[in-house]
């Protein structure tokens, strides 16, 4: 066992963003549907993104990822779709990209 | 409907805050001189709510400098038994934007299509969409197969949505690209669910295009690393797609696949124009 502040290999690093890209494909298909949940679940996502990642080599990635996110969920709040859903799209497509990226280190 | 004043907001919530660097970075992917293409858009209104306008979709090809979009209706309330009314929602923007939109006309293949095939052709819609969600069919379904031979007869491109909610693409359609190698086929959403397949079913297919409109970009990675890219085209599906978060995706999963830069305006312009130039 790696105590938990220690450990930030690649299979950390790419676990912890899955754990996030998983939120985001669940938030964006609520948006999709209209979900009367999509607010909590875009909340959820937010949640996954606290606090540095393992080793912090992905926080440039990261930092985006909350402003878009936070940004899209205040969007969302307002009932402006398209903004919204630029930026959980955008959000997705470069943690999907970065976890891609990562594998082929 | 938004009016004006809210369509401009729209464009500008597109493009700042968060997304600034992201629509900057998008602006210095796009090659000079290139002229942006959309292989994918909606004018009029869906049964789910939205609607999008020819001034509207303007506006915001104006604003992100794309230049032409291929353009039909939504899966529109008002679509009755033949979409005649939608389509004609689509053809008064495109005589209404002269040189903006490529106009497509919409059928139902379960309902009788031929007066309004005809009627769209001999007035000079460029393109037959078909939506095989919103209107319950199977690709493969002896009425629609009929239409794609219609289609390719007259040599009319046919736009299908291979999209969400589809669960049945490569399999029912391979047959009829094959009979007719000559139809040239656009598919809507890159065959999403099933990219990969269609990748390879179709490779050998010179025309059947990819159109990228709310496809993820890991989708995307994976069609970008598996097909020559003289075969993709980009799309935005607005109004469900925005220009800035689609060519975001389609650049993004086209770098990070390792596609040359030259290779660009191709997928942004030049493979589409081929067919409409």
């Amino acid at each position: 066992m790696v105590p938990v502040k220690q450990r930030m290999d690649k299979a950390m690093r790419t676990a912890h963003l899955l754990r996030i890209n998983s939120y985001m494909d669940i938030a964006i298909i609520s948006m999709w549907t209209a979900s009367p949940r999509a607010d909590v679940i875009i909340g959820m996502v937010e949640a996954s993104l606290k606090g540095k990642g393992p080793g912090g080599e992905d926080e440039e990635l990261l930092e985006k990822l909350r402003d878009l996110v936070r940004e899209g969920r205040e969007h969302h709040r307002e009932g402006n779709f398209p903004p919204a859903m630029a930026r959980m799209r955008v959000a997705h497509d470069k943690i999907a990209l970065h976890l891609i990226q990562l594998a082929g280190e | 409907m938004a009016t004006e004043a809210e369509r401009e907001h729209d464009v500008q919530v597109l493009t700042s805050g968060a997304m600034a660097d992201v629509w900057s970075w998008v602006e210095s992917k796009i090659p000079t001189g290139v002229r942006v293409f959309d292989a994918h858009a909606h004018i009029g209104a869906d049964v789910d709510g939205r609607a999008m306008t020819g001034s509207g979709l303007r506006a915001r090809m104006e604003a992100a400098g794309v230049e032409r979009s291929i353009v039909f209706a939504l899966n529109d309330p008002n679509a009755r038994d033949d979409f005649s009314g939608p389509n004609d929602v689509v053809w008064s923007a495109y005589e209404e934007h002269p040189g903006f939109f490529v106009p497509f006309f919409r059928l139902n293949p379960y309902n009788d299509y031929e007066r309004e095939f005809e009627r769209c052709v001999e007035r000079g819609f460029e393109g037959l969409k078909l939506h095989p969600v919103s209107q319950k069919f199977e690709l493969d379904d002896p009425k629609v197969v009929r239409l794609f031979e219609m289609a390719a007869r007259i040599d009319l491109p046919v736009l299908i949505h291979a999209g969400f909610a589809m669960q049945r693409i490569v399999e029912p359609l391979l047959p009829t690209v094959e009979a007719h190698p000559e139809l040239r086929l656009i598919l809507g959403h890159s065959a999403m669910v099933e990219i990969l397949e269609a990748a390879r079913a179709f490779e050998g297919h010179e025309n059947v295009l990819f159109e990228t409109s709310v496809v993820r970009a890991k989708d995307l990675y994976v069609l970008f690393s598996s097909l020559d890219p003289a075969r993709i085209s980009y799309g935005s599906d607005i109004p469900y797609g925005d220009l800035p978060s689609t060519l975001h995706g389609t650049l993004a999963a086209a770098e990070a696949a390792g596609v040359p830069d030259a290779a660009l305006p191709g997928i942004l312009s030049g493979n589409i124009r081929r067919w409409f130039p």
